[in-house]
């Protein structure tokens, strides 16, 4: 069938941006999609790869359709109720995506050990909601590439079809997670993408005089104007929510009940990554109280300096406490190092983070690596507690590289406390970095929280845990002539913690995670599934 | 982690602790009959080399397989080994051979949560809420657990069921994707 096409000129100009804008808002729609999902079911590399996977197949479907169109229809229209569908699918996203994945989270979500679930609900969400204005997208390209060639080479076509929407897909990568998301958030990032969409197929419908697919995308720009004024609500409304955030790194919410104030990170209900008791500095005897065992095993003499680092920040639970148990014995520095600069804003907010800045505390926006890779200092103590997409390790900080450095930063005497949240024991994961650690230290001991499924990994720099010696230590804490308030209280919790504390012997030919070979979250994932199937 | 297995875990934390610091005050006021190996584990186990006092204690339980002592130690040694596998095997056997004994029921339910075995450990706290009926603590970990056990339950039959949505929507998508490409390959209308 001859077609009529399209001339160089200002159409084959149009169709052109077309393809760029469309390249745009299909990375806006997919680097939001795990943005969008994430406060219901995290963003772990498992999400991850459930977008990417839906979005290809979503791809593959929309390049073959595309192809039947412009074969059948090559004309301009055809492209612009492509453009027109595809707007509209994403006009929609910010509305169904959190709806369905609020109605898909059931009340078992409070569970850590229902990530497994959360993996297949998020593939659910993605291929109702993100998969079909996707594919529409996707058939845009055929539709562009016959109707430009019929006038001009095939390759010459397919190349700048190709090549416009690779640099729409370009930026579309870089402003939402530059600039698009910390400024106007998630869901007015996609209806941003929306917009665009329905405004280039209306201008194109006005063109050519056809009013009435116009005026569905002129309807189609009014609705996302309204819903956009009212894209205000909290992302994940929950009871005590005071302030939530999306960073550049992931969605942070801080909530308050029963006189405490918890930073939740993604999907986390049930635990958290920091933690405020009102008129107390203990938490209840949490993971964090348990991280101030670690100086008495460094053993510094009173009044000596006490130089501390914690890797994961957060809002700065940790580094309070130091200040307050260990500032009035010791010359404390405590050094913070926090990824995302967003959680020490927050701890400035509502986890009372000045106070700990006052007395000396310095916060360092930096991944825990590089940190340490870049700094010439040496710590006694150093703590790392670092989560990704709540219940993952990020596995660059696992590793006998990363360990290596930890311990090259460490002074004559120093130690390093490690916290790893295990759902079931015995776990693979738990006896991978045990043994890890100790191929590095030459020796790891870890300390079973009393009450919780965390474990602290415990090492020293020179290979040797002085158990006995922190216990004496500990038996006199806090010096009679430095009272110290909650210091009684504190000795008890870790007096029972030390009781736990137990020498690792990893068996030969143990699996040690290294920088080439670090399977983490796979581990993380079999731990939590033989979690829920054993039952 | 789930807030009310958290809550079973610190509830059993709480009973295990009050047990610990009762033990504490009763070997202060006791004299138990001296045993030079047993001393010599818990010295290890003290120091936090808790392999070393595994190793001596099952030497000395495969001589004496039912030493309510070493049983009790061992079964501590490997929790704190992050065994909870290899330390129920000794708590059960302890309430066969003694099943007044309220710490060791604690220690077991304890070892069966570590592991995992939500039904087992809630078991356990019945047969211990059963002997013990008015220890509060006790009845609110059992509560905690038995809900803990009832939600896995649902999140397993919840799990299988999203296996088929996922394939359903699948095959939806598929057959629409097929439907369409169908109609578009149609010869066009004459005229058209």
């Amino acid at each position: 069938m001859k077609a009529p096409g399209v001339a160089p000129g200002p159409a084959a100009f149009f169709l052109v941006t077309l393809s760029a804008a469309v390249g745009f808002a299909m990375m806006l729609v997919e680097i939001t999609a795990t943005r969008l999902m994430a406060p219901f079911f995290g963003t772990s590399v498992y999400t991850w790869t459930n977008v990417i996977a839906a979005i290809m197949a979503a791809l593959a479907g929309g390049y073959y359709l595309g192809g039947k169109l412009a074969d059948r229809w090559p004309r301009v229209e055809t492209a612009l109720f492509v453009v027109l569908t595809s707007g509209l699918l994403t006009a929609l996203v910010p509305l169904t995506a959190p709806g369905l994945s609020g109605a898909l989270s059931p009340a078992e979500t409070t569970l850590v050990s229902t990530t497994p679930l959360l993996v297949r609900t998020s593939l659910l969400v993605t291929l109702v909601v993100f998969a079909p204005p996707v594919f529409f997208m996707a058939a845009l390209s055929p539709v562009v590439v016959r109707l430009l060639c019929l006038r001009r080479d095939v390759g010459w076509a397919s190349g700048v079809n190709s090549a416009a929407a690779t640099i729409g897909a370009i930026l579309g990568t870089f402003a939402p997670t530059l600039w698009l998301v910390p400024a106007l958030g998630s869901r007015k990032t996609v209806l941003l993408a929306a917009a665009l969409q329905l405004l280039l197929a209306l201008g194109g419908f006005i063109a050519l005089r056809r009013w009435r697919p116009a005026a569905v995308a002129a309807l189609g720009v009014g609705a996302l104007a309204a819903v956009g004024l009212a894209a205000s609500a909290p992302l994940r409304d929950a009871p005590g929510l005071v302030e939530e955030q999306e960073t550049r790194y992931q969605y942070a919410r801080v909530v308050h009940h029963d006189s405490q104030t918890e930073l939740k990170l993604e999907s986390e209900v049930g635990g958290c990554q920091s933690l405020l008791l009102e008129g107390s500095y203990l938490t209840g005897g949490a993971y964090y109280d348990h991280a101030l065992l670690m100086p008495f095993f460094a053993g510094k003499p009173a009044g000596a300096p006490l130089k501390v680092l914690v890797i994961g920040l957060g809002a700065g639970t940790v580094a309070r406490q130091y200040y307050h148990f260990w500032g009035p014995l010791q010359k404390l520095t405590v050094v913070g190092v926090e990824i995302d600069p967003a959680l020490p804003d927050l701890g400035r907010r509502h986890f009372r983070l000045d106070e700990s800045v006052a007395k000396g505390l310095r916060v360092v926006a930096a991944d825990g690596r590089t940190f340490l890779a870049m700094s010439p200092e040496r710590f006694d103590v150093i703590l790392i507690d670092v989560f990704s997409h709540e219940v993952f390790i990020p596995f660059h900080l696992a590793t006998r590289e990363f360990f290596d450095l930890v311990r090259r930063h460490l002074t004559p005497g120093g130690v390093v406390g490690m916290n790893v949240v295990v759902e079931r024991f015995p776990s693979r994961l738990l006896d991978a970095l045990e043994g890890t650690v100790a191929d590095v230290f030459g020796a790891v001991w870890h300390e079973k929280l009393p009450g919780a499924f965390n474990v602290q990994l415990l090492a020293a720099g020179d290979g040797r845990l002085d158990v006995l010696g922190a216990r004496g230590r500990l038996a006199a804490y806090p010096p009679a002539t430095t009272p110290i308030a909650e210091g009684a209280a504190l000795r008890t919790l870790l007096e029972q913690g030390i009781d736990q504390v137990a020498r690792y012997s990893p068996p030969p030919g143990g699996l040690v995670f290294t920088d080439d070979r670090a399977p983490v979250e796979k581990l993380t994932m079999r731990d939590l599934e033989r979690f829920v199937e054993v039952q | 982690m789930t807030p009310r297995t958290r809550a079973a875990l610190a509830a059993a934390g709480v009973v295990l602790g009050v047990l610990a610091a009762s033990e504490r005050v009763a070997a202060a006021h006791t004299t138990p009959a001296p045993d030079p190996r047993l001393d010599e584990a818990r010295a290890l186990a003290a120091a936090g080399e808790k392999d070393r006092a595994a190793a001596l204690l099952s030497e000395r339980l495969s001589a004496a397989p039912d030493d309510p002592a070493v049983l009790d130690l061992l079964g501590q040694v490997e929790i704190a080994r992050l065994r909870p596998d290899r330390a129920a095997p000794m708590f059960q056997r302890l309430t066969e051979l003694n099943p007044d004994v309220f710490a060791t029921y604690a220690r077991l339910g304890e070892a069966f949560i570590l592991e995992g075995r939500l039904a087992d450990a809630a078991a356990t706290y019945r047969r211990l809420a059963a002997r013990f009926p008015r220890n509060s603590q006790v009845a609110s970990a059992l509560a905690a657990l038995e809900e803990d056990d009832a939600r896995i339950g649902r999140l397993r039959r919840t799990y299988g069921r999203l296996g088929w949505a996922v394939g359903g929507v699948s095959l939806f998508w598929i057959a629409a994707f097929a439907f369409a490409v169908r109609r578009i390959s149609s010869p066009p209308k004459p005229g058209a």
